[in-house]
């Protein structure tokens, strides 16, 4: 069968998609040492450090065209230590797996169900992240088409209709209470929590041959900063940047403000229904990747097989008590942890291996060439 | 000696143009020149008996080893009426009638071209039905016919005796609720969906044309769509998609909202809700499913009974039972109104009827139990079950390409149309002389 | 295939069976609209307002809401012990006003507001008022006007008195959280205060007021002051204008100008002050500048005011007029309430940014120590309907 394709619109859709998440859930720019009145500068600065950050992968992505994450590393790691390198992606994946799980659990748990158990609320995530996830990148690429611009247009919706309680004045005076040491430390940190290019370096594999990963990446990017505007802006006008930095997911709170019509009110529930599937478009896709990059590991027919058991590993995980407390989410959500577990994944590996790609261009690059023309075809 | 099925040959045509021939004293013997009908002549048994059950007249003449084969098919048919399913205000009320000849007639009649093919096959062991395949050839996407073809000759079926039948032979995923096979009855429809590429199966006996492969979206356009003008159809399709989403979801966000999320409800209706509640029993989650029981068991008996009972059983069940059940206590008002929207809704999409019934059911179930949360996880696993399903190796619910959205749930000037839908056949995909 | 479809039935089964967790059946709520919170000798009390819904269907002129008064050691427990005496589950998502009587107010509120946010039973979008006098309670006993309940009738108070008399405040519990949190501006709440009906009888109806044998008549005029979470003082109407002016948050105020020897009436529209700080001999000058635009509602004097001069005219007595009012309400935040609710400290930070993050703990007692001047511009841009002043006639006589 043919590997199935998935268009530019749907990479950006998955990766502007997935990226929102979080902005969405607890918004974690508002976490960071210089989150003022000025955050909003942070925001804009992060996107230079996201592109700094994301260079190595980008690079390598673009070399190693329409080959897999693990022909990829195997290639310039060997097969020795690409294993090793492969192991610590696939632990990523699950890390984030896990990590959304539990935030969106305690999510549910803490503003809309508080009675409800956790396994319930995973069971009722799980079960469809498993089936999209089952059905391949196909599948996946075509759902984000239609649920992420769903998700966008709340966003536009709320920002709209609560224009006329946000209170701009909120945000001067303007770059005075901030030194510049720590708007770049924090748009550090804010661009170290974009994983999204491991999006691209699995999917860009199911890509178009002749689309740009360069551009695509370019316009999710774009894409992600302008809603995170559209997200971060109304919030801190509306709330005020000390209750937002208090709030544990300040959209929610803002959303509660707006009314529509003056008939419409307390929209929050309209928050929840866009921000569910996405949520769990963003699990399906971290299951897949991890699923997707085992399955070639072993050399399986397909991913099929992986996703049942990894699932039920994040099932088991987010019911640990241990893990499932609101410290423990606390920290895993937190600029001690989050930050520093995504960076090896996204920056010092990839440097490390465009380092010894660079180092071992003249052996390498007719390798590419020859991989490049037997493609890999599978079932997904 | 001549062979016949009485009640499918013309017995006039028989007598005056093979009997009479026979008789007159010019007759000198050669057969192919006395008669005065086209014929075939064949040595085969089987050929010969499907031809005279089929309406064809054997003629055996001396010791001659072969037998002349005549048509002169003639049996009660009904006439060429507008489809009861598928009214129009504006275009041809013209609908397929159950006589295989008429139907193909029709499509040609539409489409004047040579490279229109129609292809016959016989289906049902028992039965012997015929089925055509009618496509253009050039046009058509050949992944399908050849899927289509290679389907059809394995059915291993004794009787075939409406498209239904064969719908279901054809279909990938019997237990999904969408079908991946299209039905019409009019022909300028067909003629339609044969120009963008797919295939039409028309079966002797039934007047309805299968078309192949079937698009989800398909659903919400009608044939006026493209007769009348660009914004009042696209208003209409985004209409039938809202129809759509508030036939499958209503009921069940309307138990989410009211069980779990309820500052949503503004508060004077509310406190309207709450008030028409406390007099009736039931929880909000079992009230609506049993009126939407209620509902579906009114309707399969208006369906059932003859036309004149009909229209009383639609008002025993509205008024009466409705009004009742609401002034005894049994439901309240809110519950009967939500159901009556998704219920009328439901008409708006009458080919849908199966996906609806299921989603609803199942959106009801996930909202009852989990509400919102339920809903949105529901939601993804809908989406990802359309996404998935595939006809005849096309998905049904593809993303638009920008040529596609121009025919989805909006409709562009025709003008600007210039391409055949891509995802059902990626070569060739500009519309002549468009 | 079977097998998959009697593990989902399974699931599905078990899934019913285990039961909806946070499920809430409309009937079986009770609907709170308002709820009081009051400070007694034994602890906390709460009083709250519930939607009642029995009497709907008899189409009954008004009905009557059903309140609860139950006590507890902390305010959450209160809640908690209200359930004892409804029967039905409380449900807080309708809630539209929050009062709090003056002892609670007095003695801080930052634990309630604290368990308002935290709890997922409340939320931040309810009105704060403070209902002023020692009583309370008889808040529920007022007169509702052409609402059913006290809370509909203070929310709809919040619509129609911030267009027509910006006399008072109704600020969300979610802005009294912003100016709590703020170093810069002190939170403010609304007030209501209750009149007895029985000295205001109005004529042609020897009963009166009301003939529901209610005992007061709810009036929302003036405003709260707070330091930190603890109610100061009060505003009243004219000082609640003034803050209200200063504040930028006029849509409407109609004011009585005396001008000449008779007076007109001005409706402001918009007004806004524009503050700015100064730093003179260690201590902070401000200079408020407040520019107004008005049209002019009625003309009590011979004066042509369509003519130039004459708007010029009614401007100066209107800046003259308004000019003390307007210190008078500043003084009295800073000499009495030592409470910066107008927010002095904003324009501080935004123009003494590395001065303010050394004051801004303290930010309080120095604006209490401030000099303020303040000035006022008017401008008229409407003078109504008529021209000539129809007084002109007689005087031409």
């Amino acid at each position: 069968m043919n590997k199935p394709v998935i268009t530019t619109v749907q990479l950006l859709m998955l990766a502007a998609g997935s990226a929102l998440v979080f902005p969405y859930t607890f918004m974690p720019i508002l976490s960071t040492p210089a989150a003022n009145q000025d955050v909003w500068a942070v925001l804009l600065l992060a996107f230079v450090y996201i592109l700094i950050i994301n260079a190595p992968l980008l690079f390598l992505m673009n070399r190693f065209r329409g080959l897999t994450i693990n022909q990829t590393i195997d290639m310039i790691a060997g097969k020795i230590l690409g294993k090793p390198a492969v192991m610590i992606f696939i632990l990523f994946f699950m890390y984030c797996y896990i990590a959304c799980s539990l935030i969106t659990t305690h999510f549910i748990n803490s503003y809309l169900f508080s009675a409800t158990p956790r396994w319930m609320l995973m069971l009722f995530m799980t079960v469809p992240v498993c089936y999209a996830a089952y059905k391949g990148a196909g599948t996946i690429g075509r759902l984000s088409v239609f649920l992420v611009p769903l998700f966008m247009l709340t966003i536009i919706f709320f920002t709209l209709f609560g224009i006329h309680n946000m209170d701009f004045s909120v945000f001067s005076p303007v770059l005075t209470d901030s030194s510049f040491i720590g708007l770049n430390w924090s748009a550090f940190l804010t661009a170290a929590r974009y994983s999204e290019i491991l999006i691209f370096f699995v999917f860009s594999f199911y890509l178009n041959k002749k689309s740009s990963i360069n551009k695509t990446y370019a316009v999710a990017l774009i894409v992600f900063g302008v809603f995170y505007m559209l997200i971060l802006i109304p919030t801190i006008a509306v709330l005020g940047v000390d209750f937002a930095k208090m709030s544990w997911n300040p959209y929610y709170v803002f959303t509660r403000q707006v009314n529509a019509f003056s008939f419409l009110e307390r929209l929050q529930a309209l928050n929840t229904l866009a921000w569910f599937p996405v949520t769990i478009l963003k699990l399906t896709i971290y299951l897949f990747m991890a699923c997707r990059v085992l399955s070639v590991m072993f050399k399986a027919k397909s991913h099929n097989r992986f996703v049942v058991p990894l699932a039920a590993l994040g099932f088991i995980a987010c019911n640990i008590p241990l893990l499932s407390n609101s410290d423990t989410i606390k920290l895993l959500s937190s600029n001690y942890v989050f930050p520093w577990v995504i960076l090896p994944a996204i920056f010092v590996l990839p440097l490390l291996l465009a380092a010894v790609y660079l180092l071992r261009r003249k052996k390498l690059d007719p390798m590419i060439k020859k991989a490049q023309s037997h493609p890999v075809s599978e079932k997904g | 000696m001549i062979v016949y099925v009485d009640g499918l040959a013309d017995k006039d045509l028989i007598d005056r143009d093979i009997i009479m021939p026979l008789k007159s004293p010019l007759f000198d013997g050669n057969i192919g020149l006395a008669l005065h009908a086209t014929f075939t002549e064949t040595e085969d048994l089987t050929k010969f008996t499907q031809s005279v059950l089929g309406g064809f007249v054997g003629l055996f003449y001396g010791g001659c080893s072969k037998v002349f084969l005549v048509e002169f098919r003639k049996y009660a048919m009904r006439s060429i009426e507008e489809p009861k399913a598928e009214t129009v205000v504006r275009g041809p009320k013209e609908g397929f009638n159950e006589n295989i000849r008429t139907n193909t007639s029709l499509i040609r009649r539409k489409i004047r071209n040579p490279k229109l093919v129609v292809e016959n096959v016989s289906v049902g062991k028992q039965t012997n039905t015929n089925v055509e395949l009618v496509y253009i050839s050039g046009i058509v996407n050949t992944d399908v016919l050849n899927t289509v073809r290679k389907q059809i000759s394995q059915i291993d079926a004794g009787m075939m005796l409406e498209s239904g039948q064969l719908e279901q032979y054809l279909d990938d995923n019997p237990f999904s609720p969408v079908s991946g096979v299209g039905l019409t009855q009019k022909p300028d429809v067909a003629a339609a969906r044969i120009l963008e590429g797919r295939v039409a199966v028309l079966i002797d006996g039934a007047p309805h044309a299968l078309t192949i492969p079937e698009l989800f979206i398909e659903n919400l356009h009608t044939a006026e769509d493209y007769y009348t003008r660009t914004v009042y159809s696209s208003i209409l399709r985004i209409l039938r998609l809202i129809g759509l989403f508030v036939t499958v979801m209503l009921p069940g966000l309307a138990v989410a909202i009211m069980t779990y999320n309820q500052e949503m409800i503004p508060s004077v209706f509310l406190s309207s809700i709450v008030s028409a509640m406390q007099k009736t029993p039931m929880t909000v989650s079992a009230e609506i499913l049993v009126m939407t029981i209620m509902f579906e068991l009114l309707k399969e008996a208006g369906t059932r009974l003859p036309q004149a009972v009909g229209s009383a059983i639609s008002i025993v069940g509205s008024l009466i039972v409705g009004e009742a059940a609401v002034n005894a206590g049994i439901v309240s008002e809110p519950s009967v109104i939500i159901v009556a929207i998704a219920a009328v809704s439901s008409f708006i999409v009458p080919n849908l009827n199966e996906f609806v019934l299921v989603y609803r059911g199942f959106f009801w179930l996930m909202g009852s139990m989990m509400g919102l949360i339920g809903i949105g996880s529901g939601f993804v696993l809908m989406l990802t079950q359309l996404i998935s399903e595939k006809s005849y190796g096309i998905p049904i619910l593809s993303s638009f390409s920008k040529n596609e959205i121009k025919d989805s749930f909006i409709r562009f000037p025709l003008k600007t149309m210039k391409c055949r839908p891509s995802s059902i056949e990626k070569r060739n995909i500009k519309r002549e002389g468009a | 295939m079977l097998k998959k479809t009697g593990l989902l039935l399974a699931i599905f089964l078990s899934l019913i069976s285990a039961g909806c967790w946070n499920k809430k059946e409309p009937k079986d709520l009770a609907i709170a609209e308002s709820v009081l919170y009051d400070r007694t000798a034994d602890g906390c009390r709460i009083v709250t307002e519930f939607m009642d819904l029995k009497g709907s269907s008899e189409k009954e002129s008004k009905a009557s809401n059903t309140t609860v008064i139950s006590q507890g050691s902390t305010y959450r427990d209160a809640v908690t012990n209200s359930a004892n005496s409804i029967n039905k589950a409380i449900y807080g998502g309708h809630v539209y006003v929050r009062f709090l009587s003056e002892a609670t107010a007095r003695q801080g509120i930052a634990g309630l507001l604290d368990f308002v946010l935290r709890d997922h039973l409340t939320d931040e979008t309810p009105l704060i008022m403070v209902v002023k006098g020692d009583d309370p309670l008889s808040i529920y006993q007022c007169d509702t006007g052409l609402s059913d309940s006290v809370g509909v009738y203070i929310k709809g108070s919040s619509v129609s008195q911030t267009k027509a008399t910006s006399t008072s405040v109704f600020p969300t519990t979610l802005d009294f959280v912003k100016d709590f949190l703020s170093d810069a501006k002190q939170p403010v709440a609304g007030v209501v205060n209750i009149v007895s009906t029985e000295e205001e009888k109005p004529s042609g109806n020897p009963d009166g007021g009301s003939s529901s044998g209610k005992s007061g008549r709810i009036l929302v005029e003036g405003l709260a002051a707070f330091r930190d979470d603890k109610l100061v003082g009060f505003f009243n109407a004219e000082e609640t204008r003034a803050y209200n002016i200063i504040l930028g948050e006029v849509r409407t105020a109609v004011i009585s100008v005396p001008f000449l020897n008779s007076y007109v009436v001005c409706e402001v529209t918009k007004a806004a002050a524009d503050i700015t700080a100064k730093i003179e001999n260690n201590g902070f000058t401000f200079n408020v500048k407040i520019k107004a635009s008005m049209r002019i509602l009625a003309n009590a004097t011979e004066e042509d005011i369509s003519e130039a001069d004459a708007t010029t005219k009614i401007e100066k007595a209107f800046n003259e007029y308004l000019l003390p009012q307007i210190a008078s309400a500043v003084e009295k935040a800073q000499r009495e309430f030592k409470s910066d609710i107008f927010g002095f400290g904003k324009s501080v930070h935004k123009q003494y940014p590395d001065k303010w993050k050394k004051i801004r703990t303290e930010w309080d007692d120095i604006f209490s120590k401030s000099a303020v001047t303040i000035s006022v511009e008017s401008s008229v841009y409407q003078t109504g309907e008529i021209r000539d002043s129809l007084l002109s006639e007689f005087s031409e006589d």
